[in-house]
């Protein structure tokens, strides 16, 4: 029995699982798991007490395992093939070179051959994290490592881990158990609705799959110190799991050692507070690498957090109508916002560039906007891409951009008998008639594009189901591509009509009313515009309705265009283009001109940005929140990731948690606390640009 | 009743088919004085290909279109020798070109094998497999080259010339590419790669056509093409290097620069000292080990590119080298890691080697023997030597009083004579192992700085032995100085070619344009230049967007230096390329929206 077990264990210490071509992975895992069954077995028999026919039988078991093993073992390819990647000698990488020249696969083996190797690597760090005076020290040592992530987690009181911070009391213990990630139950308790029910079955699997996705070494060894792990999670009577502007978000969590049993239970008032309180608690685990051979999931061990968000509406704006992304990249978005409880999903769909989404009822708007026939958008890929974003706590608020900021797409009418949709479209030279190239705007007399913005606006809340709020648009119109048609002119003075602005807020109205329709009829509580001329004095008491408009506030943060909004009693959404546009900085994309919006926002400039620090009570009453935004001109679909994160994270504290800032310097806890969220959205997947040279993050303080 | 069951059944299937013609949709692209255009319609079915006789109106992609539309054929960097290329194009299989290596010296005849199967991988990659499982038009490539020399460094010649044709019918092609070394022609192939295109066929497949005539002869204009690549601020790993190294060949750099270690990381295994790695690695999956290092080296060249090592010394230098009292060999490194970091350093962490540690030099010994292993003993290394602090030695009392005992003060003068020393020990440390290794001595490339500023470089470094790499403004009369003194330069315009500007401080991002038009000196001192990515802001999460497609602008500054060649009338081709690259798996940054590639000189 000894010898089976020692040759057992002899067999899968081999290093067989290295890279051959057509094993590699499943075979490894494999007999990894029949490994582990059988020391299982081994374990029962030698610490058990089973005797007679039992014992027998468990014998002939062994032996047959025994003799599957020693048949895989003798089906897998030549022996060369296995050896790990270490052991390799010149001649065999020459080979993967040329293997690499004339293998055509989308993932290159050399890829995998990384994965592999970087895993089974000897080294012995010598450093070790402790923590002084509230923050983690490298320092070598030689034996008993302590991980970084470990001492971060568990060094620098209470504001420490979460990110963003948490706004109520906050209790974070100093000890952590390990566990395995089958050791977690998550448990629903005092939940009554159904419909959340099912959707916190969803929340659970993100939560695992976010557990799962920290696990450095697979089957790692380390022991577990407790039992078990259960989450209960509790959301009350509330029903439904519709996200309003007004869904509270508040949660609350427990996490307490109960001997060996370490016990979470979130509460909330909804689902997306439960959610949130997930997400938190996904926070407070982590990977120790420095546990065991391989490292082991850890937590902490006792916290108490009562959280619940400063502001209401906390967006992130993608782009779309510029550049093409695709679902599984705009999914990848999802799960970065979901990290830091961003709640809004902003998606500028349509540009005068493209029109991407495949509307059924208009099929010939994506024929004629797409960029090409891949870059399309389906209806179910909207509701693929709104159901990932409601699981993760975000609605998804979709635009089309109107009366300007279209072309693309409108370009179909006059051939199928609908007149021309949009004006000006393509038009030259572009500086006369629009913002940016190429040009394109609604035309404001054809009844055919009403018509067809609220059809397209109907699909689309169907799709979403987001019937509390609406975007419609409405930035930099370009008066001039209008007064250059001679019947606009004319249908102007018809209607006794002399101000174009009028048009424009006529365009308003009417697209306003197509789009109640749109809604079946069920007025929004907000209806979202950007500012622009028309939503300044004296236009906007004309056109616009403090009790239904909301004022997408752009300009620069030193402007008088948002304390302007808040006198007239506008709510407001801040997306100040001097701190939360996360696309300036890259200079001019044109030939001509200046560059667009200035210097990069790093940061710190991002997560100082506090515009509402002088303004009063009821003025802050009137801000939904803010944006921050992305647009696509100069974001290829690798920058995606690098130039939302970590400066989107950094947006989501502040209007979050809202710490109070003079507007210059951070706190310490700041950056530490950035490092470790970079880190934790690395581990799900996520492309970040650097916060600096890794060194800073393993020294904390020091870089200051 | 089964009637109406096979109705329904025709019924159900035709509305199928109906609903899928409806989603599908094809481009098509024309070209109108040398642009093209996304034509305004959808279609039902993409443009015909056409036979090689004809000249076509559409095209079903922009590669396509541009192929023939473009005066250099969207070729990038566009040749300096006499080019004459026609204007149509003739379908094509990735199998179907056939080498005839009948000229090619035995010595090289591996390498040469290796190089086309890279050229026919590349050209798989346009295609879908449906395509790759047909037969077609060949082409039959006769390859000669002169040399059986494998070397690759600044006396390589890499030109070549190319001659395509194909009979009147267009069902058989010929291709005579010719080159001294084999580094030419691999950079015959790269041009012959871009002659081709991925077009739309019926159905939706992807396929390729190949221009049916083009006459080219090609040479470089700098012989020192390169990307400085900084990974010690933060890892990269190897597969990101490897994807770089093709995107350098795709654009027939020839230098990747490896600043391998700073005072932050030393992520390259040292067999013989392995104590530099555990102490600073940032973490045991983030090591280039030394077969990874041979893996990046043999990738390289056989790409036509030249990796060059830097292990930045005597500043730069902290992560690695604090394990040395510890071993009983004295502080290697000085104020590693010091705090106020102000005070010692120009960037956090400090760390500066100790010159008057004589331990220091058994260790170096130690290191270099690793590196001329991997690298060979003839080979050019980079080392450094820029930003040394002299507060940090002047603070370290151990220095301080090994300079009185040496006759030295403590003014400006007398740290530069120790850091020259430090220079001086450390190169006649290396030239000893490389002649042990059979190895010649030749050249060092050194970073501009203290040391190498014209009042003083004649002093302290002999410019027969140091290249120097200058890293400052345009502006600046450095370069000019230094070429006056007789030294050879490679140029590195701080204010151009620094890939990590505008992500720090009140420095400014450079726009492809500003990286392009960017000059630098002509003469037969300088080089080249190098364009560098530093590596503060970036790692694997966001290194292909900051790297591409600026570095493809340097590189044809660098190949074809064009005099008037305005960036307008350079951006359609820089979109061609930037598409060939992301087929490659590179992803760039976007250079404008999607429209403005599209169509061509409509966005500026």
């Amino acid at each position: 029995m000894v010898g089976v077990k020692s040759f057992i264990v002899k067999l899968c210490a081999r290093p067989y699982c290295g890279r051959s071509k057509w094993v590699s992975w499943v075979w490894c895992t494999n007999s990894q798991t029949v490994q582990a069954q059988t020391s299982r077995l081994v374990r029962m028999m030698v610490g058990g007490v089973p005797s007679g026919k039992m014992r027998r039988a468990l014998m002939v078991l062994i032996l047959v395992m025994g003799v599957l093993f020693i048949a895989m073992y003798a089906r897998t390819p030549p022996i060369v093939s296995l050896q790990p990647f270490t052991a390799r000698s010149l001649k065999q990488l020459q080979h993967l070179v040329t293997f690499m020249g004339n293998n055509h696969t989308s993932e290159s083996p050399e890829t995998k051959l990384y994965e592999y190797s970087e895993i089974h690597r000897n080294f012995q760090s010598p450093w070790s994290w402790g923590c002084v005076a509230g923050r983690c020290e490298r320092r070598a040592v030689r034996s008993s490592r302590t991980s970084l992530a470990t001492c971060t987690a568990l060094c620098g009181g209470n504001e420490r881990l979460i990110w963003p911070r948490p706004t109520g009391d906050v209790f974070l213990g100093e000890n952590s158990v390990t566990f395995h990630l089958q050791q977690i139950t998550l448990v629903t308790v005092n939940t009554s609705d159904q419909e959340v029910k099912n959707l916190l079955e969803h929340a659970k699997d993100v939560f695992l799959g976010n557990i799962r996705s920290m696990i450095k070494v697979q089957n790692a060894k380390a022991r577990s110190s407790i039992d078990s792990f259960v989450i209960y999670l509790s959301a009350g009577d509330v029903l439904g799991t519709r996200q309003t502007l007004t869904t509270d978000e508040s949660y609350n969590i427990q996490v307490t050692l109960k001997g060996k049993l370490l016990e979470a239970k979130i509460t909330g008032k909804t689902y997306y507070g439960v959610r949130h309180g997930l997400e938190t608690l996904s926070q407070m685990i982590w990977w120790d690498e420095a546990a065991g051979r391989n490292g082991i999931l850890r937590a902490i061990s006792s916290a108490s957090i009562r959280d619940k968000p400063t502001f209401g509406y906390r967006g992130l704006l993608i782009d779309t109508g510029r550049q093409f992304f695709a679902i599984e990249e705009l999914k990848r978005v999802v799960d970065g916002m979901a990290a830091s409880k961003l709640n809004t999903f902003h998606w500028h769909l349509s540009d005068s560039q493209s029109f991407p989404y495949d509307s059924p009822q208009f099929p010939e708007m994506a024929r004629w906007g797409a960029f090409s026939g891949d870059q399309v958008y389906s209806p179910e890929d909207v509701k693929d891409l709104v159901d990932y974003a409601k699981v993760r706590g975000i609605r998804v608020l979709i635009e089309i951009d109107a009366p300007a900021h279209a072309g693309a797409g409108w370009q179909w009418g006059a051939e199928n008998g609908f007149g021309e949709l949009a004006l000006c479209v393509d038009q030259q030279p572009w500086s006369a008639y629009c913002g940016e190239p190429n040009c394109g705007q609604l035309n404001p007399f054809n009844e055919h594009s009403y018509k067809i913005l609220e059809g397209l606006y109907r699909e689309l809340l169907d799709i979403t189901e987001l019937r509390d709020i609406i975007h419609i648009g409405g930035d930099e119109v370009n008066l001039e591509c209008w007064a250059q048609y001679n019947n606009i002119t004319m249908a102007m003075q018809a209607q006794n009509i002399t101000d174009l602005h009028a048009l424009w807020g006529d365009f308003e109205t009417k697209a306003l009313h197509r789009v109640f329709r749109a809604n079946h009829n069920h007025v929004p509580k907000a209806v979202v515009v950007w500012s622009s001329p028309l939503t300044k004095r004296p236009y906007i008491n004309t056109y616009f309705n403090p009790q239904l408009h909301v004022i997408q506030s752009w300009g620069g943060s030193n402007w008088p265009e948002t304390p302007e909004l808040l006198e007239d009693g506008f709510r407001v959404i801040l997306s100040h283009v001097d701190a939360w546009y996360l696309d300036c900085g890259f200079g001019r994309w044109r030939e001509t001109g200046e560059a667009a919006c200035g210097e990069y926002r790093i940061w710190q400039t991002v997560y100082n940005h506090r515009p509402w620090k002088d303004y009063s009570q009821k003025e802050v009453s009137l801000i939904l929140g803010g944006e921050a935004a992305l647009w696509s001109e100069q974001v290829g679909r690798a920058s995606l990731g690098p130039r939302l994160w970590p400066r989107a994270s950094a947006f989501a504290e502040r209007l979050w948690t809202d710490s109070l800032s003079n507007g210059y310097t951070i706190e310490e806890n700041v950056y530490t606390r950035l490092a470790a969220h970079r880190e934790l959205l690395r581990s799900r997947g996520l492309h970040t640009e650097p916060m600096w040279p890794q060194w800073c993050s393993e020294n904390p303080g020091k870089c200051l | 009743m089964r009637c109406l069951f096979y109705w329904m059944l025709v019924t159900v299937s035709l509305i199928e088919v109906n609903a899928r013609l409806q989603k599908t949709f094809y481009r098509s692209f024309k070209c109108q004085n040398h642009k093209c255009s996304r034509t305004l319609r959808p279609l039902a079915e993409p443009p015909r290909i056409g036979t090689s006789l004809e000249v076509l109106e559409e095209h079903s992609t922009l590669a396509a279109c541009r192929l023939v539309c473009d005066p250099f054929a969207a070729l990038w960097p566009i040749p300096t020798g006499l080019t004459t290329l026609g204007n149509k194009y003739t379908e094509i299989h990735p199998y179907q070109f056939k080498f005839v290596t009948s000229a090619i010296p035995e010595e090289v005849k591996s390498f040469v094998d290796e190089v086309t199967g890279i050229f026919t991988h590349n050209l798989q990659s346009f295609c879908d497999s449906e395509y790759l499982a047909k037969n077609g038009t060949s082409i039959a490539v006769t390859l000669s080259v002169d040399s059986s020399d494998l070397t690759l460094d600044w006396l390589t010649i890499e030109s070549y010339s190319l001659d395509l044709r194909f009979d009147d019918s267009g069902s058989k092609g010929e291709a005579r590419l010719t080159a001294q070394t084999v580094y030419g022609l691999r950079h015959g192939l790269e041009t012959l790669l871009q002659l081709t295109a991925p077009v739309i066929m019926q159905g939706g497949i992807r396929g390729l056509v190949i221009i049916t005539s083009a006459n080219i002869k090609d040479a470089p204009e700098f012989v020192h093409r390169g990307l400085s690549l900084d990974t010690s601020r933060n890892f990269v790993t190897v597969p990101d290097i490897l994807r770089t190294i093709d995107g350098l060949s795709s654009c027939k750099m020839n230098v990747l620069h490896w600043h391998v270690t700073d005072s932050q990381s030393f992520p390259i295994e040292i067999k013989r000292v392995p104590a530099m790695t555990q102490y600073g690695a940032y973490s045991q999956a983030k090591i280039y080990s030394t077969e990874d290092v041979k893996l990046i080296l043999k990738y390289g060249k056989a790409r036509g590119v030249r990796v060059i090592p830097e292990l930045d010394m005597p500043a730069h230098s902290g992560a690695g080298w604090e394990w040395g009292e510890e071993a009983g060999l004295g502080r290697l490194g000085v104020c590693i890691g010091s705090q106020p970091w102000q005070e010692f350093c120009i960037q956090p962490p400090c760390g500066q080697l100790n010159p008057t540690n004589a331990n220091l030099y058994n260790v170096l010994r130690e290191i270099y023997k690793d590196i001329i292993d991997l690298w060979g003993p003839s080979e050019i290394f980079h080392m450094g030597g820029d930003e040394v602090f002299i507060p940090c030695w002047n603070s370290t009392k151990e220095i301080t009083d090994a300079m009185l005992s040496r006759g030295l003060g403590q003014e400006v003068d007398d740290f530069l004579q120790l850091w020259s020393e430090f220079q001086a020990s450390l190169l006649n440390v290396v030239n000893e192992e490389r002649g042990k290794a059979g190895g010649r001595n030749v050249s060092t490339i050194l970073w501009s700085s203290y040391l190498t500023s014209p009042e003083v470089i004649e002093k302290y470094l002999d410019k027969n032995r140091y290249v120097i790499q200058t890293w400052v403004e345009s502006s600046s009369p450095i370069p000019r100085q230094l070429l006056n003194l007789g030294y050879q330069i490679i140029v590195s315009t701080k204010n151009t070619w620094y890939l990590d500007h505008g992500f720090w401080g009140n420095t400014k991002y450079h726009t492809w344009r500003d990286v392009y038009k960017n000059r630098i000196p002509k003469t037969d001192k300088v080089l080249g230049g190098e364009v560098a990515s530093w590596g503060e802001y970036v790692d694997s999460g966001s290194l292909d967007p900051r790297l591409w497609p600026r570095t493809a602008a340097v590189a044809e500054r660098l190949w074809s230096n064009p005099i008037r060649m305005s960036t307008a009338k350079v951006e359609p081709r820089l979109h061609g390329h930037r598409d060939r690259l992301t087929i490659r798996g590179i992803n760039s940054d976007a250079m404008a929206p999607e429209w403005c590639a599209q169509h061509d000189a409509e966005c500026q």
